[in-house]
């Protein structure tokens, strides 16, 4: 048996050989399919890898627990009281929870010499945020500033402050400096609504970090002291406790054991919804209910708008790679065809001399196994090469329209292994089934026929 | 000139008035200046009286119904005009504007309903509750168009007697009371000694920073038929200047004009009536 598939093999090498060109011909179209697949997939992955951990760093955790309070049904505000009780819960309920962030929120106007924007400005505390300081990286001034030094100001230290002179430090991310007309040092003032009235508050600009995608766009922030002070909110208050557990895939399971922990503490809550809290937050404001609720989310809630782009760039890939691997089926399809009108004498010979049907449909299934998982191994191969390259090679996106759209400021690239063996295998088996109806052909060919197809 | 029989022409009046305002000082300028110390000061009776006073004069017996005019200088999007309808029934707190021009707000509208402020956007078609701190993205304030309810929210001190520009001005510092939701929880007002028509008004964040000075340069009586000789006279600037204090460069002028006292329909402090206009 082995000996028999030794020879089967080493006539369907052997064909593919002889067929130099025709082989060269197609393999080159599978091989470009690949590649393209291989690309393709890789901007997808590196979207939503820079989705993912931007979002779990920057803006949420893997379990997030928002306290929303209303002192009048119609106006909300992002308050969380009694937040260490809160937290006792989650450490006693949940067993793998890894760390845990607190941080206050509110949303208000950075009015700055040039313009003025509309931030979340994040109060947090650095000792907690580990993800936070490992994700970011502090931009150099000539990437904020025309003729700015090439040098990177300020530090993530200097926001809480060196004695007096640091007070109210904030962290800006490049795009948001560059909008402002601010550097490290400068004044800015914020103003926000608070329960009490309008508050304008003057910040210090302490650092400045690299934009980490569409998130630095609304994402700002100080300490959560200078927040408090801002709001007017006492130290037991804040706005949202961010969980980070060890498996991230588990976020949904420790939503729900929280969810009955804190209805069964009497906590109020929200009903649950799998959409993030911003796109939530209207319809919420709007709901008949004064005082204070919690509200649920996990990391994939947060992302969920942004996961449509992801969704949507994915089918289309998908759509352009199927329409491209039914062009190099019917290719396929044509030349075993040509192939199998070709070696007819051959396959009467060999037949004649003992093989099966078969034998023969399998010998010429395994010549287009072989010639596909070859070439979309030379095509998955350069593709990743490819991916690499450009990963090095860090290349900024210029065009806005397409850094909104693929959240990010460089190009980022990801490809794993597994993908790439799923890519070799699809486009190995998609050319094997092309060649089924012709090898069947092959097959049912009798030796007399052979004979007569010679004379 | 008939202003009321030829609105195109009043428009383009309005619009040729608000330029030339826009590029001339006010009457009486941001100085001014305490008055000798012999002038006598306010005791918080006074005060009390006055801010009363202030409060019942901007309060109408009657539905009321004008046409402003907003123009707006933004530091970002440069000049703006807007224009709107505005109608009031203060005896239960009803408020409606709604946006006739430029093209792209037209049909725009804001309601009051159980003291809250809600948007109308025509393009969307939904309702949002908004801050009642911004109409329009200009630096006017819903407190612009509505009664002033001082005496209600705030606690007022005497501070001194001045003289801004022209005028004989006693100068008030207001704070919120406990408890009570305010914009701005500390406001200053210069008011005019003879007439307690408020002239200047300052707005402070809860950090003490100034937020917006706003000048009221012209101020008309209105008069109602239904009313005696003895009622109180009710008066509203016919010109508001607002200048914003934390991003410098952007003002807004506010021009009332065609003024009505005349009963309104009830179903127009309402959403539906709104929508329909919209359309």
């Amino acid at each position: 048996m082995k000996q028999l598939i030794g020879l089967y093999f080493t006539i369907a090498i052997r064909n593919l050989l002889q067929a130099k060109k025709r082989s060269f011909m197609l393999g080159s179209a599978i091989a470009l399919v690949t590649m393209l697949h291989v690309l393709l997939l890789s901007i997808s992955n590196g979207y939503l890898q820079g989705l993912v951990d931007g979002a779990t760093s920057v803006a949420a955790g893997h379990l997030n627990v928002t306290g929303l309070y209303k002192y009048k049904s119609t106006t909300m505000y992002p308050l969380l009281k009694d937040s260490s009780t809160i937290r006792d819960l989650i450490a006693d309920e949940l067993d793998d929870v890894t760390h845990v962030v607190e941080r206050n929120s509110i949303v208000g106007k950075m009015i700055g010499e040039k313009r003025t924007i509309f931030l979340f400005l994040q109060g947090i505390d650095l000792t907690q945020e580990v993800k936070l300081t490992e994700v970011l990286s502090l931009a150099k001034e000539s990437s904020y500033r025309k003729g700015g030094r090439d040098e990177v100001l300020g530090s993530f230290d200097a926001l809480e402050g060196e004695g007096t002179t640091q007070e109210n430090g904030i962290l800006l991310f490049a795009n948001q400096a560059e909008q402002l007309g601010v550097t490290v040092g400068d004044s800015i003032s914020f103003q926000v609504q608070t329960l009490s009235g309008i508050n304008v508050v003057e910040l210090r600009v302490a650092a400045i970090a690299e934009d980490v995608g569409m998130i630095s766009r609304f994402f700002t922030f100080a300490t959560r002291v200078t927040v408090q002070n801002a709001m007017y909110l006492g130290d037991n208050v804040s706005a949202r406790i961010l969980v980070y557990i060890k498996d991230r895939e588990k976020a949904p399971e420790a939503l729900e054991k929280l969810r009955q922990r804190f209805s069964q503490e009497g906590f109020e809550m929200t009903d649950y919804e799998s959409s993030s809290l911003i796109r939530r937050w209207t319809n919420l404001e709007r709901q008949d209910w004064i005082g204070q609720r919690l509200d649920l989310t996990t990391w994939e809630d947060n992302i969920s708008e942004a996961k449509i782009v992801v969704n949507s760039f994915t089918s289309i890939s998908y759509v352009l790679v199927t329409i491209l691997s039914v062009i190099i089926a019917v290719g396929i399809l044509n030349t075993c065809w040509i192939s199998v009108k070709d070696r007819t004498n051959e396959i009467g010979c060999i037949r004649a001399i003992g093989m099966t049907s078969s034998g023969i449909l399998i010998l010429f299934m395994l010549e287009a196994l072989l010639l596909g998982l070859f070439w979309a191994m030379v095509g998955a191969g350069t593709g990743y090469f490819i991916v690499q390259l450009i990963s090095l090679a860090e290349i900024p996106i210029t065009n806005e329209a397409i850094r909104i759209v693929l959240f990010s400021t460089k190009l980022t690239l990801d490809i794993g292994l597994g993908d790439l063996m799923e890519a070799v295998l699809f486009f190995a088996v998609v050319t094997a089934i092309s060649a089924l109806f012709p090898s069947i052909r092959a097959a049912k060919i009798q030796p007399i026929q052979a004979i007569n197809h010679i004379a | 000139m008939n202003i009321a029989m030829n609105p195109g022409m009043l428009t383009v009046v309005t619009v040729m008035t608000l330029m030339l305002l826009s590029f001339s000082n006010p009457s009486f300028s941001a100085s001014s200046s305490a008055l000798p110390s012999n002038e006598d000061s306010l005791n918080q009776l006074q005060v009390d009286t006055i801010l009363s006073e202030i409060d019942e004069r901007s309060q109408f017996d009657t539905d009321f119904k004008a046409l402003i005019y907003l123009q707006q200088k933004h530091r970002e999007k440069g000049e703006l005009l807007y224009q709107a309808a505005v109608y009031r029934r203060d005896e239960n707190d009803r408020f409606m504007m709604l946006f006739r021009k430029p093209k792209s707000e037209a049909g725009k509208g804001y309601l009051v309903m159980e003291k809250n402020l809600f948007l109308f956007s025509p393009n969307t078609g939904d309702w949002s509750r908004v801050s009642e701190d911004r109409i329009a993205g200009t630096d006017t304030n819903l407190n612009n168009f509505e009664t002033w309810n001082l005496v209600e929210r705030f606690n007022a001190t005497f501070l001194s007697n001045e003289k801004l520009g022209k005028f004989h001005v006693h100068h008030i510092t207001l704070e919120s009371k406990p408890g009570k939701k305010v914009d701005h929880p500390k406001m200053d007002l210069w008011i005019e000694k003879d007439s307690h028509h408020v002239l200047k008004q300052q707005d402070f964040a809860l950090s003490g920073k100034l937020l917006r000075t706003t000048y009221r340069t012209k101020w008309k009586k209105l008069t109602n038929e239904k009313e005696s000789e003895n009622s109180t006279a009710r008066y509203i600037p016919l010109e508001t200047r607002v200048y914003n204090e934390v991003e410098k460069g952007n003002q807004t002028i506010i021009v009332i004009d065609q003024i009505a006292l005349t009963p309104l329909a009830d179903n127009i402090f309402t959403k539906a009536w709104l929508e329909s206009k919209s359309r």
